[in-house]
Formats: C-alpha cells, sequence, structure tokens
C-alpha cells in the first residue's frame, strides 16, 4: 500500500519575508513530502475474548533499543485514541514486573521461547495478573541517508543570520511482531516504512522544511495494528 | 558643546559594544568549559525469581558507597562525574532481598566471632565504568560498561571465590540532554548486569555448599602443603 503525504513545519519567525523567499518556500512545500509503504503479515486472527492488554515493546540489543522513544511515545497515544478490543499497557511496567525476564539479554527472541519462559516460577502468574494477552515486538529506526548544500552563520554586536540551503534524505523502517502469550505463538507481523526529503533554506533566517517520515510510519503501524484489535479488524 | 555630545554618544556606543562582546564571550566560555555531574538516581525494580533457603550476609564496602566516575574534559566529551555508589547500594538490596529467605546488612567483613547466623557473605565491588559518547564510538549513542566482581566469603571473613561479571547499556543521544542520556544508558547497564546476576544465582541453589566444599578443599590442600 502507497501513501503520500504533505506535512510541513514552518516555525514563526516573526520576521518579513521577501516574495522572492516566498516563492521559494513555496516551490518546497510542494517538494518536501514523504512516501510511506505499508506492509502486513497476518498469520492467525487475534482472539480478543474478555479484557486482555498488549503491550508495545522496543526490541533491545546490546543494553539499548534502536528505536527512539519518541516513535514509541507516538504509537503509544495513537492506538490510544483509536477504539481497540484490547488495552495498552505501559511498556516499563510490563518490563519492571517482570524484570529480569524481559531485560536486554534476557528477552525471547523468537515465539519458540516463550514456551520456556513462561514455565519459570511466578512468569505465566504474572502476566495473567496484569492481563497481557500480546506482545508487539517493534524494531526499527529513522536514518539520515543522504544529504548536502551548506549554510554560514554569522553573529555580530549588530545582530546575526544564515545564508544557505542544506537538504539530506530520512529513511524510517520499523516493524512490529505480534505474539500471543497465551498460546505461545506468534500471530503476525506488520512493517511500515517511510521516506522523504527535509529542506532548509536560510535567508537571514533558516526556514526548516521537515520531511516527518518518522510520523508517518508511526500512524502506519498504529493503523495496521488497529486492523488486529480495532472493532473493525478485517478478520 | 557638541563635541560633548559626539563622545558622550561614541562612549556609550562602546559601551554597548562592550557590553555585548562580554555576553558573547561568556557564553562561549561557559559552553566550551561546562561540566556535567550527574547523580544516578532510580529506583530498580524486584525481581521475579523464587527465593533461596540461604542465609546470606551482605557487605557493601566504602569503596562501594562512594563509588563516582570521573572523567577530565576530551576532544570528544566535557568533563563528568557521575555518583554511583548510593544507586548500586540501592540496586544491590533490591535484588538480594527477594532471593534470600535470610539477609544480613553487615557492617565489617571480618569479625573475630565466626557465630554469625550466615552460611555465606557476599561483597559487591565495581572495577571500571567505562562511558563512550557519540563522538568517541562515531554513532548517536551514549554506550556504558560496568565491570563488576561479587566475591564470596566465609562467616570468618576468609575470602572463597569471585565472579566477574558486566553490564552494557546504551542510551540515544538527545539534543540538550546529555546527562538524560547517560543516566537512561547507566541505569539499562546496571539492569543488564543485575539480570545477569539473578539469574546466574537463581540458577544455582546450592552455590553456597559448592563453596563451601571449596574452601574446605581449599583448607585441606594448605594443610597438606604445610605438613
Amino acid at each position: 500500500m502507497m501513501r503520500t503525504a504533505c506535512k510541513i513545519t514552518i516555525p514563526e519567525t516573526g520576521r518579513p519575508v521577501s516574495r522572492q523567499a516566498l516563492a521559494l518556500i513555496l516551490v518546497l512545500l510542494l517538494a518536501a513530502c514523504t512516501t510511506s509503504r505499508i506492509d502486513v503479515a497476518r498469520h492467525v486472527s487475534a482472539d480478543l475474548s474478555g479484557d486482555s492488554a498488549i503491550v508495545l515493546l522496543a526490541r533491545k540489543k546490546d543494553g539499548g533499543q534502536n528505536t527512539e522513544e519518541d516513535f514509541m511515545a507516538c504509537l503509544n497515544k495513537a492506538l490510544a485514541k483509536m477504539q481497540l478490543q484490547v488495552r495498552i499497557y505501559p511498556e516499563q511496567d510490563f518490563v519492571d514486573k517482570l524484570f529480569p525476564w524481559f531485560e536486554s539479554r534476557t528477552a525471547p527472541e523468537t515465539p519458540g521461547e516463550l514456551p520456556a519462559l513462561l514455565s519459570r516460577p511466578g512468569v505465566r502468574e504474572r502476566i495473567s495478573e496484569i492481563g497481557v494477552r500480546y506482545i508487539a515486538w517493534v524494531d526499527g529506526s529513522s536514518e539520515k541517508v543522504d544529504g548536502g548544500g551548506g549554510m554560514s552563520c554569522a553573529v555580530g554586536p549588530g545582530g546575526g543570520g544564515c545564508f544557505g540551503f542544506v537538504w539530506w534524505d530520512t529513511a524510517s523502517v520499523y516493524e512490529a511482531s505480534i505474539w500471543d502469550l497465551q498460546k505461545a505463538r506468534s500471530v503476525g507481523a506488520v512493517s511500515a516504512d517511510a521516506s522523504g526529503m527535509s529542506y532548509v533554506p536560510a535567508l537571514l533566517v533558516p526556514v526548516p522544511l521537515i520531511a516527518r517520515t518518522q510520523h508517518a510510519a508511526c500512524k502506519g503501524v498504529a493503523e495496521q495494528l488497529r486492523e488486529f484489535f480495532g472493532e473493525d479488524r478485517a478478520l | 558643546m557638541i563635541m560633548t555630545r559626539t563622545s558622550s554618544r561614541e562612549t556609550a556606543r562602546f559601551r554597548g559594544t562592550g557590553l555585548r562582546c562580554l555576553a558573547l564571550c561568556t557564553l562561549t566560555f561557559t559552553l566550551c568549559a561546562c561540566s556535567t555531574s550527574l547523580r544516578v538516581d532510580s529506583s530498580f525494580p524486584r525481581p521475579l525469581v523464587t527465593s533461596l533457603p540461604i542465609d546470606v550476609g551482605i557487605y557493601y564496602d566504602e569503596t562501594l558507597r562512594q563509588y563516582a566516575f570521573e572523567k577530565e574534559a576530551d576532544a570528544n566529551s566535557v568533563a563528568w562525574n557521575i555518583e554511583l555508589g548510593a544507586a548500586h547500594v540501592r540496586l544491590f538490596n533490591q535484588l538480594f532481598q527477594p532471593l534470600f529467605e535470610n539477609l544480613t546488612h553487615l557492617d565489617a567483613l571480618s569479625s573475630d566471632s565466626a557465630a554469625r547466623p550466615v552460611t555465606v557473605i557476599m561483597r559487591p565491588s565495581i572495577d571500571e565504568y567505562t562511558l563512550s559518547t557519540p563522538g568517541d564510538t562515531a554513532t548517536d549513542f551514549y554506550a556504558v560498561e560496568i565491570r563488576y566482581k561479587l566475591s564470596f566469603y566465609s562467616p570468618s571473613g576468609d575470602f572463597i571465590q569471585g565472579w566477574a561479571y558486566s553490564g552494557r547499556g546504551r542510551s540515544r543521544s538527545e539534543l540538550f540532554s546529555t546527562d538524560e542520556s547517560v543516566q537512561k544508558a547507566t541505569v539499562a547497564a546496571m539492569r543488564d548486569a543485575a539480570a545477569w546476576l539473578v539469574i546466574e544465582l537463581s540458577k544455582q541453589p546450592d552455590f553456597h555448599r559448592r563453596l563451601q566444599a571449596q574452601q574446605s578443599d581449599d583448607a585441606n590442600s594448605l594443610q597438606d602443603h604445610d605438613s
């Protein structure tokens, strides 16, 4: 599925902009777009009987996560606004309540490791107690893949300003693997990638025109998760 | 009269320029010469493990309690001063309390009286704390590695064995909140090491018996050597 959305942020500068600069900004406004692609792989449909919750966990490696915290916050916020048939359980609470079994070096990497984990003393009971039925393992990040241009700024006693033009390409690639803890198996995966070019033209004041690829990918993953867990899900 | 007006206007202009330059110099100096002090201030979760039926004594020495990491400013980083001792005492208390049925806090390692109500004494220590900045690693991450040693002693304070282990943590660099990134990477490294330690100790519910056996073997071999 391909989507194209133009979402540009222009901060208030408080300074008058010349006609030429305005024309340049308008041209760039049309050009700084984000293209996103959403993929879904559904293995089995989610069983949403009873009161169950899902926790979104950022996949950790070498003691840290590649996925940005603001992406996780965006995803949690987007899902909270949607009509889901499952509750969203806070990530940090889940990891703390099951410490040390979901830390960087101990978390299960495949659904095949779930039975061993659930057989550990207290683990299944704790998961039942907090009512978490599904885990969505989120992995991915936004990276700058290319860029160019230049800008020089100067500050003096009489004031300051910048002149130049900078651009860069950003690629955001994220995926979420959904596991059913009750049945100890994977139920599906969704992925979204978005790419876009950002510009910062500067005629005295730099005007950042940012392609919000991370936001587009967040919306893409959230939409697909809604299809798994929403009231109007496609079974 | 005219001359006077001109010179006072020039004086005021120079004074204004001077003040601006002074402010700019102060700002530049502050940005270049600053150092960051940080106290690791985090709570740690109680581990989900079965208690081991062992009477354990825990001893935190002053080196651990007061442990701080200090780093001079270099080309890639500002100066750092990170207080780690109190956070580690909190972490070890949180780990060991539910892990052992009876945990006794000891004020000294050696004791004249061997009649301590413990089977084994544990003494955790930090061997090394390493901080890598994004400038060091050419990545977007602050990375922390902490190397620990957990030493085991007999109830009278004789050293039996030491376990070396380590934890690693990373946190993405955030503009204007460097100290928060380092705090997160440090806490991640502490949790990583703690997870390993809790699981290792849980996997060996009879570790104290093996330590006692090792102590007896050591004592016997020492007697043989003396005779």
